[in-house]
């Protein structure tokens, strides 16, 4: 795990409340316990204080958007979005010579 | 056609003697063309069987053969290669006319690859086709048919057949699902039975649809189910490349999957020249990239597109471009949700250097506030709330008075609620135009922390603001406790200081009700037990100034019966107050068995005799009934600032003798000073109060020798102490005391120095490096420092030889009048100036009926 978003290192969406963040932090510490992967460990509780604290979690949702960040960045950590082409280029791909 | 031996061209017209039956093909070759098969390599398959055929020439091998050309069909009409197939099928039917029928099996296979299906599809016409025709007709079906549409319109089948009718559905719904989102219903296709040969397109119509719904399990779970050897099974590959799993593919698989993938390079690189352009702060440029990001945006990630005019509105805001042009670009305003009013107000707070962007930031965490209410971000009241409201106070705590001011002014005049930013907006967003003069709340830290204290009525909350108020608006002090005690009635604090406030007013009856309430909730709190027995001596002590002797012995009994009243050094007071009410009652017997129980209890009568002179003119004893001052046995310091620490821990203040600070500064310059600290200290504080800062100065550096656990307060005396010019040494005593304070966890003393450099801010330019931590070498330094300078400083930098320093105290030592007297008295003469002075302080045109107050050379000679 390498992001430091408290959301992110539970894997919970950003309106999430009380017993989502509970569940996912019983679920990510079942996945990283303490004895086998201790530093995953930590940033999973770091994230869960975080969080369950009303007020340490308006604090970072305060202050965890950058205004400056590059707009570029806003495509990170976003799944390419399929879009629809109509029938012919799966057909293509039925008709095309296999090796 | 098989072809008889003949042995030798030379005899060929002489019959044959016997036949010999052709070569049978070799059981070997049989297998290794049969396993040439299985491995896929119908191409030395063939050639072998050719060869085998070529030497054998019968009737096993011709079939031999014809399997193998079979195969090789098989196999180049798997491979898509149906021109290849069909030139090879006319070459056999040509060679091997026997071939035939062999053949239009194969010929029926690849005219329905090409869309002809009749020919595959006729017999299925004919009701009396055996079982076995009819799936084998649907094996080929199965593995063969590429097109849905020319299997729905085949005419040889009836419209009701079911292959049609499943095909027509499955047409449809493949179209569908690779047109735009279609809804479960769509995918049910009843038509299509689990046993229909086109079974394998129904999963394959529902793996896309999860696709497209981003279920990557389901996707999954579907290409797994797919029959390897169905058309619909050649679409997993490009399927699975889109679900980023890696594999071979051809160039439609690739044309597909960049298609359908998403592709998010150019977007990029669009988003990264706005990036520079941005940065660049170039207008035309801003604009003109805006237009190609939003342009490709839409493009690429549609769904991003929101996000991305929110970010550009506030990026482009920054860097100078104008809104409404902005705006045009984008092809209309952005959201104006929370996200934006946060991303906004962040951007503001982060232009430092300018009042007025704080002011815009906490009037755009306000929109926040609605805005994230509205969506359900979280609730109106609650900690949540609270911490956006103290977030903004933080924010004010960057303004100076005068700049908040400025603010607020402007505000006044000019904000309208930011009505610009409402227009063209969605209807839920407009609902929270503001109505009429726009509530300016957020530029008044004290209605901001209020709020803070509404939404989330918490000790840590009420105590920020009441602390804000002690430094803003002292008179509303009182107002904030008492809002306090009624949302937390059991918090101690704000009676505390209901009470001290009421004491300082000399509300006494006042401040003991709130010292009974704090008593309910902490009786064993060490404030509200000193506080008890503080406030009856105030009492007392009123009374006696207003000669009520009668009610003054009654509290003095409820002084008397409290425990701590029987600690250290008080009983000798209340022996004073006691000394006092005796001389009310002309006692003179009475008062002079409380004296003598005052010395024993003191063991000392000097210390007994100054406790009784203060106590008697703190009652409002006139004239002192007290005779000469005994010989002294303790130093005048000792004594003296022992009955300072008394008069602190009582509550009453103590006034210095005349020309007793000169004594006690010649007492205390003497090198190795023993001495009590709590007194000394006492007798610093004294000092400071009458504002004698050469005693106070003398008094930090005897302090200074009595041990490191007293090195904090003495430090800070001794930076109280100094002349308003002497900058570095006060800088440094400040911040070492700070610094030792912090270590010894002495939150009381921390409190003090930070109200004084608070206060001492507000008139003197005080150095950025009273705010710096020291080091425990640097504070060792400090303190020895302090130690050596025993003489009060002198301004030699600032003061020529022939110039001396004209304050008061400096004066005083000269016994010379300070500069300005002295001028009036040059111009007017003593007597006018004397008798102004006189009438100024409330002296009385009497000054012989003045009280004379015992001076100290008149007591005894100093040591």
């Amino acid at each position: 795990m390498t992001h430091d978003d408290p959301r992110q290192v539970l894997g919970i969406a950003p309106e999430a409340g009380d017993e989502e963040i509970r569940a996912a932090y019983l679920r990510k510490v079942k996945e990283y316990p303490p004895d086998r992967a201790p530093r995953e460990f930590e940033k999973v509780r770091d994230a869960y204080e975080t969080l369950r604290d009303p007020r340490r979690r308006m604090r970072e949702l305060l202050l965890s958007v950058d205004p400056k960040q590059p707009l570029a960045s806003l495509l990170e950590d976003r799944a390419p979005q399929p879009r629809f082409t109509g029938p012919e280029p799966w057909l293509a791909v039925l008709t095309e010579p296999r090796t | 056609m098989s072809q008889h031996y003949k042995p030798g061209g030379a005899h060929a017209s002489q019959p044959a003697l016997f036949e010999v039956p052709p070569p049978e093909v070799h059981p070997n070759e049989r297998e290794r063309i049969a396993q040439l098969i299985a491995a896929n390599k119908s191409g030395p398959a063939l050639d072998l069987a050719k060869d085998v055929h070529k030497r054998c020439h019968g009737a096993a091998s011709e079939e031999l053969l014809l399997d193998t050309y079979g195969a090789r069909l098989a196999s180049l009409v798997e491979r898509n290669l149906d021109r290849d197939a069909k030139a090879l099928m006319e070459l056999v039917r040509d060679r091997y006319p026997a071939s035939r029928e062999r053949l239009s099996e194969w010929n029926a296979v690849l005219a329905a690859r090409q869309g002809n299906l009749n020919a595959l599809l006729e017999p299925l016409a004919n009701p009396q086709l055996s079982a076995e025709k009819q799936a084998a007709i649907g094996a080929r079906v199965r593995r063969d048919v590429c097109d849905l549409r020319a299997l729905a319109e085949c005419r040889t089948l009836p419209a009701e057949h079911p292959l049609r009718t499943a095909a027509a559905a499955l047409h449809k719904a493949f179209e569908a699902v690779t047109s735009g989102p279609v809804p479960d219903e769509a995918l049910a296709l009843p038509e299509v039975s689990r046993s229909s040969p086109l079974a394998p397109w129904k999963i394959l119509v529902r793996a896309i649809a999860a696709y497209y719904r981003h279920d990557q399990a389901l996707c999954e779970k579907c290409l797994a189910a797919l029959d390897p050897d169905s058309p619909a099974a050649r679409l997993a590959p490009p399927l699975h490349a889109l679900m980023h799993q890696a594999g071979t593919l051809g160039p439609a698989a690739v044309a597909l999957v960049n298609q359908a993938g998403g592709d998010a390079a150019s977007l990029r690189a669009t988003l990264k020249r706005l990036d520079a352009a941005l940065d660049r702060r170039s207008q035309p440029v801003i604009l003109q990239e805006i237009r190609n990001a939003v342009a490709a945006c839409r493009q690429a990630e549609p769904g991003l597109l929101e996000r991305l005019n929110q970010h550009i509105s506030v990026r482009a805001m920054v860097a100078g471009a104008k809104a409404d042009k902005v705006s045009a670009a984008m092809d209309g305003p952005s959201l104006r949700n929370a996200y934006f009013w946060r991303l906004l107000a962040r951007a503001d707070e982060e232009q430092k250097g300018n009042p007025m962007t704080i002011g815009a930031a906490c009037g755009e965490w306000e929109e926040f506030r609605k805005h994230a209410v509205r969506e359900g971000w979280f609730p109106a009241k609650g900690p949540e709330a609270a911490t956006l409201y103290l977030h903004m106070a933080d924010l004010l705590r960057h303004l100076g008075p005068g700049d908040l001011e400025g603010v607020r002014d402007s505000f006044f005049r000019n904000f309208d609620g930011h009505q610009y930013a409402y227009r063209g907006q969605p209807p839920e967003i407009r609902a929270l135009i503001p109505v009429g003069k726009p509530d300016l709340y957020f530029l008044s830290p004290d209605r901001v922390l209020e709020r803070a204290c509404g939404a989330d009525p918490c000790t840590e909350n009420f105590e920020r603001w009441l602390r804000h108020t002690e430094q803003a608006s002292p008179a509303m002090c009182d107002g904030v406790a008492e809002r306090w005690c009624a949302a937390l009635p059991n918090d101690i604090h704000p009676l505390l200081h209901l009470m001290q406030s009421a004491e300082k007013r000399n509300a006494l009856q006042k401040a003991f009700k709130m010292m009974e309430r704090a008593e309910q909730i902490d009786g064993l709190n060490a404030e509200v037990r000193s506080a008890r027995l503080r406030l009856l001596v105030s009492i007392v002590v009123r009374h006696l100034r207003e000669k009520k002797q009668k009610l003054a012995e009654k509290e003095l009994l409820r002084i008397e019966a409290l425990p701590q009243a029987q600690q250290g050094d008080r009983p000798a007071f209340v022996a004073a107050l006691r000394f006092v009410c005796h001389l009310l009652r002309d006692d003179k017997p009475g008062a002079d068995r409380t004296y003598a129980e005052a010395v024993r209890l003191l063991d000392d009568e000097v210390t007994a005799y100054f406790l009784f002179l203060e106590v008697e003119q703190g009652c409002g004893r006139r004239s002192s009934a007290l005779g000469d001052a005994p010989m002294p046995t303790v130093p005048l310091f000792a004594a003296f600032g022992r009955v300072c620490a008394i008069g602190e821990d009582m509550g009453m203040p103590v006034h210095l003798i005349e020309r007793m600070p000169e004594q006690m500064m010649k007492e205390l310059s003497v090198p190795d000073v023993a001495a009590n600290p709590r007194a000394l200290a006492a007798l610093g504080e004294t000092a400071m109060h009458v504002e004698h800062r050469p005693l106070a100065y003398a008094v930090a550096g005897a302090g200074l020798t009595q041990g490191a656990e007293s090195h904090a307060r003495f430090l800070f005396l001794r930076a109280r102490s100094f002349p308003e010019w002497e900058e570095e040494r006060r800088s440094s005593c400040l911040a070492a005391a700070s610094e030792l304070a912090r270590r010894q966890h002495d939150t009381g003393l921390l409190r003090r120095i930070g109200a004084w450099r608070q206060e001492a801010l507000e008139w003197m330019d005080f150095p950025e490096k009273a705010q710096a931590s020291l080091e425990s070498d640097e504070i060792g330094r400090v303190v020895k420092r302090e130690i050596q300078e025993r003489a009060y400083p002198a301004s030699a930098g600032d003061v020529a030889d022939d110039e001396e320093c004209q304050c008061p105290a400096c004066c005083a030592e000269r016994g010379e009048l300070p500069a300005g007297l002295m001028d009036m008295v040059d111009q007017f003469g003593p007597e006018v100036v004397a008798q102004a002075m006189a009438e100024m302080f409330g002296r009385g045109p009497k000054p012989k009926r003045r009280r004379r107050r015992p001076r100290y050379d008149d007591l005894y000679e100093p040591f």
